[in-house]
């Protein structure tokens, strides 16, 4: 069980799965190449930001509109390997499973800020 | 292969605070000798929290990090999608650009005419150096600057009085102010750049005429740049090692072997003092004439030599087709490269650019000297940027290196 509680937001409940256990963590690096010779300069530029992929599951296709409203936004993510929460951006809800007793599964994605 | 990791800074900083500037994303901060005024634009995601005319300090680098800029805020651009601010600030001396004369002083013309400030208004007595008078005007245009950084030839300006007056945008004449009651007054920056067109000097191989501009840590310079780079190098840059790009021009489209300088007009029949001369170079045999011409009323003595009208004081036609022809008659080397590189690097220092260690030749054509005419710093997601624009030239052979003094760091 996960709960998402958007910025001035009520809780929103659904079950994250994370299988596969997909937690990305980037850093924006520049790379510059000097032509004609043998090295390179690397620029480490502002911070990293970790992104966390999993499918979620939505409990009716009322649910699922409810969180396709809340994509964009900011908020608290609560989920067991985080159960104090952890601030996030909403990326993006992207259903694509329908099972005859309206359960709906999608692949989320959150940007941890 | 080796890699050098750098970890960028991109910090402002507003007010007397100071108060911190938060989330800059990218800034880019510009200067230059022919620019006179830096500016620097950085972005923001929302409007920061400073307003117009507040004090800025951008701190940028890769290791270096040092200030970069120091300017007022001037202007800000909205833009959506990604929504962001760029926050546009110039530097101090844009005061000097932003005054103009309204002030009329105690020694106006007799006869009427255009009036305003003499330079007995402006320092106190009728003649003075060039160093004098710009640093009255930047005191009235509320420029800071430190004396000693006001440089300027040791020449006496001022014996023909209205030639040097800082026009207030009013006229004496009846007549005149009838048609046009109340013009626009010379700004600051306008009456210090006809100094800086005229007040220069040669002796030997070392002259050139005074520039003002601004430094990457906000101080005001008026400094000597010459026609040819320095001898002393302030910093080298080598193709291979530390120059990213740059593209190069030589070229001898605008050398002059011919200059010609008109000065003062007393309107008696006799035209404008006036000198030329005469040189020569391996493309343009003094047989030949390509011409370079130039006048200004505030030159006020034809030759070195003359004393007429009032002694040996003001500029002469002679030295500035002097200073002329060592800027223009000479092969004329520009261009720009970009380096990775976060040195303190300044406009009028002279960086030896070459194709390989030794001073060698590389696919840029210049293995030289060149003074740094321009320098623009960026941090953006391309990583930490310098991109130096540059002027040489080196013929005649043998006028390739003047010992000019150090240039502002």
């Amino acid at each position: 069980m996960a709960v998402y509680t958007p910025t001035a937001g009520s809780p929103l409940a659904f079950h994250l799965l994370v299988d596969p256990p997909t937690r990305e963590t980037r850093q924006q690096i520049s790379e510059r190449l000097i032509p004609g010779s043998n090295n390179a300069i690397v620029d480490v530029i502002g911070k990293a930001v970790t992104k966390i992929r999993g499918q979620a599951r939505f409990d009716g296709y009322a649910a699922l509109k409810t969180f396709e409203g809340a994509v964009g936004t900011g908020g608290l993510l609560q989920w067991t390997e985080e159960p104090a929460g952890v601030a996030v951006i909403f990326v993006s809800l992207e259903r694509n499973r329908v099972t005859p007793n309206d359960i709906h599964l999608a692949q989320v994605e959150f940007w941890l800020t | 292969m080796t890699v050098t990791v750098r970890r960028l800074v991109l910090s402002a900083t507003f007010g007397a605070g100071p108060t911190t500037i938060p989330n800059v994303l990218q800034a880019r901060a510009s200067f230059g000798f022919d620019k006179r005024v830096s500016e620097c634009a950085f972005v923001t995601p929302i409007k920061p929290a400073c307003t117009y005319d507040d004090l800025v300090t951008v701190t940028m680098g890769a290791g270096n990090n040092i200030v970069r800029f120091v300017g007022l805020v001037r202007d800000f651009q909205y833009s959506d999608t990604p929504r962001a601010v760029t926050t546009v600030c110039k530097g101090r001396l844009v005061r000097a650009v932003e005054y103009e004369n309204g002030d009329v002083g105690t020694a106006g013309p007799p006869n009427g005419g255009e009036i305003g400030l003499a330079i007995n208004d402006l320092v106190g007595t009728q003649l003075a150096t060039a160093s004098q008078i710009v640093q009255a005007v930047l005191t009235r245009a509320n420029v800071p600057f430190t004396a000693a950084n006001i440089q300027s030839t040791s020449i006496q300006y001022g014996a023909i009085y209205e030639a040097f007056i800082w026009a207030a945008g009013v006229n004496s004449n009846p007549i005149a102010a009838q048609l046009d009651p109340q013009g626009a007054g010379e700004t600051a920056l306008e009456y210090i750049e006809r100094y800086d067109a005229i007040d220069g000097t040669v002796s030997g191989l070392t002259g050139g005429r005074y520039r003002t501009f601004e430094t990457i840590a906000g101080d005001v310079w008026r400094f000597l740049v010459g026609g040819r780079p320095r001898n002393a190098v302030d910093f080298t840059l080598t193709e291979g090692i530390d120059i990213l790009d740059g593209n190069i021009q030589r070229s001898i489209s605008d050398t002059r072997n011919y200059f010609v300088v008109s000065g003062y007009d007393y309107g008696v029949g006799t035209g404008p003092f006036r000198f030329a001369l005469q040189e020569s170079n391996p493309f343009q045999p003094s047989s030949s004439k390509h011409t370079y011409s130039f006048g200004s009323p505030m030159i006020e003595r034809d030759t070195n030599a003359s004393t007429f009208p009032f002694g040996a004081t003001g500029q002469t036609c002679e030295m500035l087709c002097n200073v002329f022809g060592m800027e223009y008659n000479r092969e004329i080397v520009t261009g720009w490269v970009t380096t990775f590189r976060d040195d303190a690097f300044g406009v009028a220092q002279t960086h030896l650019v070459q194709g390989n260690v030794g001073g060698g030749v590389g696919n840029l054509g210049v293995g030289e000297n060149l003074w740094v005419q321009s320098l623009d710093i960026s941090v953006d997601s391309q990583g930490f940027t310098q991109r130096l624009g540059y002027i040489g030239g080196g013929i005649p052979a043998g006028n390739t290196g003047w010992p000019l003094p150090d240039p502002p760091g």
